[in-house]
């Protein structure tokens, strides 16, 4: 498993994404085959919690925080979800960004929008 | 503790505005220009109320439908079973669908009532195009002129006279939502694309008709849409029947009444089953002989009166 404290954690570019009280629902468009990932509850509140800014520990104690349980209870779900997520191409860990290994920033898509 | 799930497919609310940003993307991958046209912009733009439907629809120039069209069945789209009976209007869309996905794709060349050359008309709404954020993702969309034209011209194929509760609230929304100068637009939008005649019910209930619009350029193209609007349930067939010869009514009766098994049931959303076809038959026969006796008045009198 991956993913440090420190990670950094961001939703992928170039995703149509429907967030509605119950439920997000992703399509990763680079991945136009595949089928919309629906995200339910503790899931939906992760991917909501993710911003590209919070620190991984940050976000771990969010949700800890919010079902009023320890860290250490939450920290292995959290992991396994953003790991889970990138694997699929949702989220991109940007501490990996930082040492020049993982993909980052808006995409320019599959080509220049229309004139 | 973390649910995710991917075998449960999107509602059809849902599905519908992941579609739009999927055409759209596609659509640029394979440098296709994709109108998002009816569907959820058409609420966004205020010209209904939000509801679901079974497929979104798109508008592409006619000569890049194959691009879009091979593009998505590479990523598994598939048609839908084609109608097998006889067609009042001309194929004017190709029905994708997906087993991922609760909705189809109408991916149209032209849209029934704009009586000009489908790629004019294209580039006309084109130029005309908006984008309208859906699920996140900018989509070209028909600007509410163009749309307010594309969706009555639908409505106006089920009710050719313009009276009905479903124009008559697209025309207080058409009120509400486009100025004065808008409004024009959409009177020169109807010639440009030669739709003045079939919009001419709708244009007058807006209170911005014309007198005596010009005729389109495709004078059995009007009659084909005068044909087809004012159509009665069963009519196609029966004017399969007229056009041809003696020796061939057994079969076509026979297949108005039978149609293909796969046909039968992807209109009904059934899976096969024999039980379920026998019924769907016998539906079919009720209901199409009920609806022959008036479709033969009408056409006896059509043809009495010249």
């Amino acid at each position: 498993m991956t993913g440090s404290d420190d990670a950094v954690w961001s939703h992928a570019p170039d995703l149509a994404v429907v967030d509605s009280p119950e439920r997000v629902v992703l399509l990763n468009l680079r991945r136009p085959a595949e089928p919309a990932r629906i995200l339910l509850g503790t899931a939906a509140e992760i991917w909501r919690t993710i911003d590209g800014e919070r620190a991984q520990r940050e976000v771990v104690e969010r949700m800890a925080s919010s079902y009023g349980v320890g860290p250490a209870e939450v920290l292995s779900d959290v992991v396994s979800f953003c790991v889970d997520l990138e694997h699929d191409g949702l989220l991109i860990n940007r501490s990996l960004d930082a040492r020049g290994t993982a993909e980052v920033g808006p995409s320019p898509g599959p080509g220049a929008r229309h004139g | 503790m973390t649910e995710t799930v991917t075998h449960t497919r999107p509602t059809a609310e849902e599905a519908a505005l992941l579609l739009h940003a999927l055409c759209e993307w596609v659509g640029r991958e394979a440098g296709v220009r994709v109108l998002a046209i009816k569907g959820p912009v058409v609420a966004i733009q205020g010209l209904r109320a939000p509801r679901s439907s079974a497929d979104i629809d798109v508008l592409v120039h006619p000569e890049e439908l194959r691009a879009f069209a091979d593009r998505m069945r590479a990523l598994g789209w598939y048609d839908a079973v084609e109608p097998s009976g006889p067609r009042l209007i001309a194929a004017h869309s190709a029905n994708l669908l997906h087993d991922h996905w609760p909705l189809g794709i109408d991916v149209h060349h032209y849209f029934p009532g704009f009586l000009a050359d489908p790629g004019t008309v294209f580039d006309r709404l084109w130029d005309r195009r908006v984008e309208v954020e859906l699920a996140g993702v900018p989509v070209p969309a028909c600007d509410p002129v163009g749309q307010v034209a594309v969706v009555a011209l639908h409505l106006l194929r089920s009710h050719p006279d313009g009276r009905s509760p479903v124009l008559e609230d697209l025309r207080d929304r058409t009120l509400q939502t486009l100025s004065p100068a808008q409004l024009e637009e959409l009177v020169e939008l109807a010639v440009d694309t030669e739709s003045a005649w079939p919009l001419r019910p709708f244009l007058l209930e807006l209170g911005c008709g014309l007198d005596d619009p010009e005729k389109p350029t495709d004078a059995a193209a009007l009659a084909a849409w005068n044909t087809a609007t004012l159509a009665v349930e069963a009519e196609g067939w029966l004017r399969l029947l007229a056009e041809a010869p003696a020796r061939r009514w057994p079969r076509i009766v026979w297949h108005a009444v039978m149609l293909t098994d796969e046909e039968l049931l992807a209109h009904h959303q059934l899976t096969r089953d024999e039980a379920n076809l026998r019924r769907l038959r016998w539906q079919r026969l009720r209901r199409g002989l009920a609806a022959v006796p008036p479709a033969a008045l009408k056409l006896i009198r059509e043809r009495r009166s010249g």
